[in-house]
């Protein structure tokens, strides 16, 4: 009898040792109040081992034609993953960039990508730093090419996504998933939502302010609509730097740029998309009375945001409730030890 | 005692050799025979041997890149370094309709890569037509990264833009006002009024090979008009028009 229980049995530990591994997955917690993720997760899911490869890549210098520069290097974890003291991010060989980096934190609720939209896709955002000839200047190929020469990332690729060799379309769905694991919910501002904490008074007068003044465009819970939009700012003549126009090829998109975060602004100065604003109390004067005259900017801001320097102190506490300590210093997405 | 024949030895047998015509009748049957059994997959074969290739031509010749020729429609030399394109959706017919199992997701044409000038045919009767999506579906442009024809290292993919660049052409000719006579034209455009994507369908000849006419978008009034697209837009949605031109059976 035993004789006979022992081939099916046999049978089965053989499928079970053959099959393909069936890898934990990883689920984003949506935090309340967040809407529907912008990311089909079917295509990519996330699994540890996937955040693990994209992790390593995310931190490793190798992706630059010069070993030199890596994503975090104008991402760094300590600064919510943007580029903090810099207006504009520079590449190898001290390369200027025209833009300031942006942080990535939420990236999985966002629907497109750069400060133009240009990008349509998390998994595609990678090939322009990857690329340009002013950031890290290689080529996918190339980057490829590196990857499979390393045992290493060899058996990280296998581990992710049982590939026998790494390939672009995998390199970018492990950053993808990497960054898509870049969640900031745990600010107070969001305690104060899940009935954890509560505002100061100071910060529940800023809040209001905001709901009044800011929240058209920088709607909760990730204060931002994501829409593209002029603020009012004058073109920087040097950079001439025109916005969306660039990709739409249309003229009423001029200087129009998507609308950032204002979560974690303690991190991420300067801001702006050219970081032109060292000081957040810049950038809130900008909005109060600071749009030059004749300027016709987005019809969601008003002509002159009527703000002394009172409210402006209050919608600052406000603004110092939305920056998450947590995020900016959890270790497992930083450089991995 | 008599010694043993040859055949006694190795096949034991006895000398018991048939009369020739029963040999002979007996050979033909077993020829008939097994050509009855064989022929079903003779024809399996035969359609399964059946290729579709793609032939790149420039002035009337196969392209090869890297080599200067003489382009009568230009009047002038021309050369090209490089010719890729995106098929989605390659379809075979058969009187109008699909045959199942034979379609083609996507495909990366590269002249520079023979193998890939072979599309992979899995029916089992010749296809009397082919239908295919010049370029990449608008749905697959927003869903991210794609592996095989579609992975970004191929070089056919925008990067500081999203989109697949469906066409790339360049090469060098004296009537280029480009930067060192050089042209670059990288076809693409997925969405909005420039889209670049077009269907095309083709009869399929007998020998399975479709050409495509490079001649089509070498033309002064294109070169003249600038020597670079390099991305979605007016230009590039009047170069893929051409570039159905282009595609021909062989005569």
């Amino acid at each position: 009898m035993i004789r006979r229980a022992l081939a099916p049995l046999v049978l089965l530990a053989l499928t079970l040792h053959c099959a393909p591994r069936i890898g934990r997955l990883t689920q984003i917690e949506s935090p309340p109040g967040f809407p529907a993720l912008a990311y089909d997760l079917y295509r990519n899911p996330l699994t540890p081992e996937g955040i693990a490869l994209g992790r390593a890549l995310f931190y490793d210098p190798l992706l630059s034609r010069d070993s030199s520069i890596s994503c975090a290097s104008c991402h760094s974890p300590f600064n919510a993953f943007a580029h903090t003291d810099h207006a504009l991010s520079h590449g190898i060989g001290d390369s200027m960039g025209i833009r300031n980096a942006p942080t990535l934190a939420n990236l999985a609720w966002q629907p497109v990508f750069m400060w133009d939209g240009a990008i349509n896709h998390l998994d595609m955002q990678p090939l322009a730093p990857i690329t340009h000839p002013g950031e890290m200047g290689e080529t996918v190929k190339g980057v490829v090419g590196k990857l499979n020469s390393s045992p290493r990332y060899r058996e990280l690729f296998r581990s992710a996504f049982g590939a026998s060799e790494a390939t672009g379309e995998y390199m970018l769905k492990a950053l993808a998933q990497f960054q898509l694991a870049l969640v900031s919910a745990d600010a107070k501002y969001d305690r104060v939502q899940r009935g954890e904490a509560r505002f100061t008074a100071q910060e529940e007068q800023g809040y209001s302010l905001f709901r009044r003044h800011c929240a058209d465009c920088h709607a909760e819970p990730l204060f931002t609509d994501h829409s593209f939009a002029w603020n009012g700012l004058p073109v920087d003549p040097d950079l001439k730097d025109y916005g969306r126009q660039r990709m739409t090829g249309d003229r009423s998109d001029s200087l129009h740029f998507k609308v950032p975060t204002l979560r974690n602004l303690a991190f991420t100065y300067p801001y702006m998309h050219d970081g032109r604003f060292r000081k957040l109390g810049q950038a809130l004067r900008h909005y109060v009375g600071g749009i030059p005259e004749g300027m016709a900017p987005d019809p969601r801001l008003p002509g002159r945001i009527d703000l002394d320097d009172r409210h402006l102190t209050d919608l600052t506490a406000f603004l110092m409730t939305l920056n998450d300590t947590s995020f900016v210093r959890d270790p497992t997405k930083q450089f991995p030890r | 005692m008599e010694s043993l024949s040859e055949n006694e030895l190795i096949f034991g047998e006895g000398d018991c050799s048939p009369s020739p015509f029963v040999s002979v009748m007996t050979r033909i049957a077993s020829i008939c025979l097994w050509f009855l059994v064989l022929f079903p997959f003779r024809v399996e074969l035969l359609a399964q041997g059946f290729e579709i290739r793609i032939q790149p031509l420039l002035a009337e010749a196969p392209l090869q890149t890297g080599k200067t020729v003489f382009l009568p429609s230009l009047a002038d030399s021309v050369r090209v370094d490089r010719w890729r394109c995106l098929l989605s959706g390659v379809t075979f017919l058969k009187a109008g309709r699909p045959m199942e199992g034979t379609r083609v997701d996507h495909w990366l044409l590269d002249v520079e890569d023979s193998a890939s000038l072979t599309i992979p045919y899995a029916g089992g009767q010749q296809p009397d037509a082919v239908r295919f999506l010049f370029g990449v579906d608008s749905i697959t442009s927003v869903s991210g990264a794609f592996g095989g024809p579609l992975d970004p290292a191929h070089g056919m993919y925008w990067t500081w833009q999203s989109g697949y660049i469906f066409l790339m052409m360049e090469g060098w000719s004296p009537a280029s006002p480009g930067r060192k006579h050089e042209f670059h034209y990288h076809i693409g455009g997925f969405g909005g009024p420039f889209k670049a994507q077009r269907e095309v369908t083709l009869t399929l000849p007998e020998d399975g090979i479709l050409r495509f006419d490079l001649d089509h978008l070498l033309e002064p009034t294109i070169l003249q008009a600038g020597a670079e697209i390099m991305s979605p837009g007016e230009r590039a949605a009047a170069m893929a028009d051409r570039i159905v031109q282009a595609w021909e059976p062989s005569e």
